[in-house]
């Protein structure tokens, strides 16, 4: 059971996947996932996690502050969504220190007009990021773990994208453009008698670079609480290998910078609820679903903001053999 | 006797092909050669000088040339559309004077650029 228990633990990593968009355009609407996941916690020395996952990310309504603005202009969009699959690959360097790689592909960017009889769309290779994660404290009588880690990243395009002539606005280019770092914090707290586990990760991205549209993304801070349960032993046979997940997560962006200057409808503070379900399957493969709705939401100016998002995702460690 | 006959028939079958591989055409007459269209980009205009929060602005490039490539590009916002008439939509947040370029390339791949700022108030 313990060991069952270690097993849910190992491929908690995928539950958080970060929702930092670099977005917070004008149209705050897509964005980019900056390096796709926030795997949470080192891995055991010379095993493999490979992490693929799928988001969906919908906007339709814009806001000004926390309220809902009509903004029925002509230039209005009516819509906007993005389909982004991405990958991650960890690796367990040391028995404290891990290394993430993580890329990504924009399969549509897209902007639909209100009252324009057109689609903006953008799509390919995103940005580029390499993690690395070291266990500064663990406590296994306690159950207590912290984790700190740090990263950069990489745009897989520097020029933006042209469709048929036309260069794609900053809201619908796949990259950002942008170089940048990221730090992260981790606390891992478990409570075994009831197994579950709480969770807390901080993280922060910069970009220190803007990009050749002269587009700088601003700073943003996360701070995520998870809190999981493992449904063993409760119910039924088939609950067995679930565990259910309740995130709560705070993002603030800063304002971003257009040739130097504030972009004034741009940075936000907004709280998301993203209740998650995990199901592993022969303790080889994890399968996610995660639903996520922001709960509170502030925009500076207008800005188009998120209305939900949808991600699915598969893990699977690779030489890691666990005898129960 | 019968190395005249194949000489003859030697000479017949060489002879039969010089007359049919020689052209026997009248030279096709040359096309006129045209005279080439020198890229021209005449204006860059658009409806609207200012715009107010939410607007359009439709923006024409007026241009001479073969096979015209059209290039657009906003310092800021969207440009929606393609060709020589295109819509610039910026977004709320655009402020301030907001650049649109047009590059115009010929079937030469002579180009010539216009530029024309649009204030978003």
């Amino acid at each position: 059971m313990k060991n069952k228990f270690i097993v849910f633990f190992l491929f908690f990593g995928l539950l958080a996947f970060s929702n930092f968009e670099a977005n917070a355009q004008c149209f705050a609407s897509p964005g980019n996932p900056v390096a796709g996941s926030a795997n949470v916690g080192v891995l055991h020395p010379r095993i493999f996690r490979l992490v693929l996952f799928h988001k969906f990310s919908y906007s339709d309504s814009y806001y000004s502050g926390s309220k809902f603005n009509e903004y029925d202009f002509p230039a209005a969009i009516k819509n906007a969504n993005y389909n982004y699959t991405g990958m991650s690959l960890a690796y367990g360097l040391k028995p404290k220190l891990s290394l993430e790689l993580d890329l990504g592909y924009f399969i549509n960017k897209t902007q639909n007009y209100r009252y324009i009889d057109y689609q903006l769309k953008g799509y390919g290779l995103s940005n580029i990021g390499l993690t690395a994660k070291y266990n500064i404290y663990k406590n296994p009588v306690k159950m207590l773990e912290v984790t700190v880690g740090g990263g950069l990243k990489a745009p897989f395009r520097l020029e933006p994208q042209v469709v048929n002539g036309v260069r794609l606005d900053v809201d619908v280019q796949p990259s950002t453009g942008n170089f940048g770092f990221n730090l992260q914090a981790l606390f891992v707290k478990e409570f075994e008698n009831i197994s579950t586990r709480l969770i807390v990760l901080s993280r922060y991205d910069n970009n220190f670079t803007e990009n050749r549209m002269g587009y700088k993304f601003g700073d943003a801070f996360s701070n995520s609480i998870f809190i999981s349960k493992h449904l063993a032993n409760k119910y039924t046979e088939l609950t067995k290998d679930i565990t259910i997940i309740c995130q709560f997560r705070h993002e603030y962006k800063k304002v971003n910078h257009l040739n130097g200057k504030v972009v004034k409808a741009s940075g936000s503070n907004i709280l998301y609820i993203a209740p998650q379900i995990n199901y592993n399957f022969k303790m080889v493969w994890n399968f996610s679903f995660i639903f996520e709705k922001p709960i509170y939401h502030y925009y500076n100016e207008t800005q188009l903001g998120n209305k939900y998002s949808l991600l699915l995702s598969i893990t699977k460690d690779i030489g890691y053999k666990i005898k129960m | 006797m019968k190395s005249i006959k194949i000489l003859l028939f030697v000479l017949i079958g060489s002879l039969s092909f010089a007359f049919f591989a020689c052209d026997t055409d009248e030279p096709e007459p040359q096309p006129e050669p045209q005279p080439v269209i020198e890229l021209e980009f005449i204006s860059l205009t658009s409806d609207k000088e200012i715009l107010y929060g939410g607007e359009t602005a439709t923006i024409t490039a007026e241009a001479r040339g073969e096979e015209l490539v059209y290039q657009w590009t906003a310092s800021a916002g969207s440009i929606v559309g393609s060709g020589k008439t295109v819509t610039y939509t910026p977004a709320p947040c655009i402020t301030g004077e907001n650049t649109i370029t047009c590059k115009i390339t010929d079937k030469y791949k002579e180009s010539l650029t216009k530029k024309i700022i649009i204030t978003v108030e």
